[in-house]
């Protein structure tokens, strides 16, 4: 049976339909920036949003920040390399942890190739989201131990966060310019 | 994550900077709009949570300081005055974070729970031959375990070798309140490993508490083993170097 919309389309040309279709929102799939996501790794998508409640910090608090941290990740390609990075390391089953595998550093040298471009670029443009990617990856280090990783991270952090605070100087949106998930964020990394 | 690193451990002193009492409207303002709405007094939880934060953050730049001034004041018997002004002066506040009222009432949950007049969140399970604690609130119980874990770091600032003299610091009996509450928490225990460090290393190892420090290190080991963090490779042996090396904790962290 047709849809309401099918059937007011009946009658009308080839060219006419691909037009309507090609300017119909409904049917335009969002396209994620940067690299699509392998299919391999949409489980580990799953898996962080059900392991990283019982792992953050201040989840008892804020309940919200595994997913608000994955809904930003949508459109942030070193978000979603972090967060995959983050997944492969930690769904690794009952396999040794000093050899983890290949996915994982493959995501976290994604991650890192990505944000030395931002880095890069102009530091108008970084963004909170470029700021909450490097958090993550400073997650990463201190639970692998990678403590001189860790440090220069958190050092990267913070200047990150300084520059992201610069930036939205002039807003009034959220709390001096920035979401209470960035604040969140810088305290964790303080802590 | 920077108290945790050891803010001294970055050459050049502190990333991050304390947080200024001045600022806390302001911080109240996005936590409030952050926090769970169903979950009561989260907000004032979280405040109380970062107020002890900034304690620990006060107390690894203290510990920068302090070790700064004893190696440059190798025959000095203490530490400068002004270090332990500011020494007294966090102490006090460490003090007073226990008696905010949200604490004091928590505090009181949970010795009605050890009384049995409350029921017990967890199964009371014994720390060695320690009586087993019964846990009204993990997350307080937490709470309290980073208040611990402060003391026992701020007690290293003025005898930075491992173990658990001088017997008035205390290290050995607030090491072991850390493990009784460690052995009947089950959640939330992510993140707060540091806490079992900390007693450890008041422990002491074999040299002093063999038992106290052998059960730290498999809970330790048991926690990061199920978390999946791979840093449990290198916890037996870092333990065993700082309760054997017998080099000042500080340098042995390389503040």
């Amino acid at each position: 049976m047709n849809t309401p919309r099918l059937e007011a389309l009946e009658g009308i040309d080839d060219a006419d339909l691909e037009d309507y279709f090609s300017s119909t929102l409904a049917i335009r799939e969002p396209i994620a920036a940067g690299q699509t996501v392998d299919d391999m790794d949409l489980p580990y998508f799953d898996y962080f949003l059900q392991r990283m409640p019982q792992l953050m910090t201040f989840v008892d608090l804020f309940p919200t920040i595994v997913q608000d941290l994955f809904a930003r990740s949508i459109d942030h390609p070193a978000m979603r390399h972090s967060i995959l990075s983050i997944s492969t390391m930690l769904a690794t089953g009952s396999q040794p942890l000093d050899v983890l595998p290949s996915r994982h550093y493959y995501h976290k040298q994604k991650a890192l190739q990505l944000l030395q471009s931002s880095l890069g670029g102009d530091p108008r443009d970084l963004s909170e989201n470029d700021a909450i990617a490097i958090f993550l990856l400073l997650w990463l280090d201190v639970n692998s131990g990678s403590s001189m990783s860790a440090t220069l991270h958190l050092r990267g952090l913070y200047q990150v966060l300084q520059q992201v605070l610069n930036n939205t100087r002039e807003s009034t949106a959220g709390f001096g310019g920035v979401s209470a998930l960035l604040m969140l964020v810088w305290r964790s990394a303080y802590r | 994550m920077e108290a945790l690193l050891g803010v001294p451990f970055f050459q050049g002193g502190p990333i991050f900077p304390p947080v200024s009492p001045s600022e806390a409207t302001f911080h109240r303002n996005w936590i409030t709009a952050a926090s769970d709405p169903n979950a009561t007094l989260a907000a004032d939880w979280a405040m109380v949570k970062f107020a002890l934060d900034d304690l620990a953050h006060r107390a690894a730049i203290l510990a920068r300081v302090a070790n700064k001034d004893r190696k440059d004041n190798p025959e000095a018997s203490t530490l400068a005055p002004e270090i332990m002004e500011q020494f007294s002066e966090l102490l006090n506040d460490l003090q007073e974070w226990r008696f905010q009222p949200i604490v004091q009432e928590a505090e009181r949950n949970e010795k009605l729970a050890q009384m049995g007049r409350l029921p017990a969140a967890t199964i009371a399970v014994p720390f060695l031959n320690h009586p087993p604690l019964a846990i009204y609130s993990q997350q307080f119980v937490h709470m309290m375990n980073h208040w611990r874990a402060i003391q026992i770091y701020m007690s290293l600032i003025l005898w930075p070798a491992s173990g658990p003299n001088p017997p008035s610091s205390g290290r050995y009996q607030t090491g072991v309140d850390i493990c009784r509450s460690f052995a009947s928490l089950t959640t939330g225990l992510s993140g707060e490993t540091w806490c079992l460090t900390l007693a450890g290393i008041a422990f002491g190892g074999d040299a002093y508490y063999p038992a106290e420090s052998q059960w730290m290190l498999e809970k330790q080991e048991a926690v990061l083993e199920a978390m999946r963090f791979p840093i449990v490779i290198s916890v037996r042996q870092m333990m065993h170097f700082i309760w054997n090396s017998g080099m000042s904790i500080w340098d042995i962290f390389n503040i």
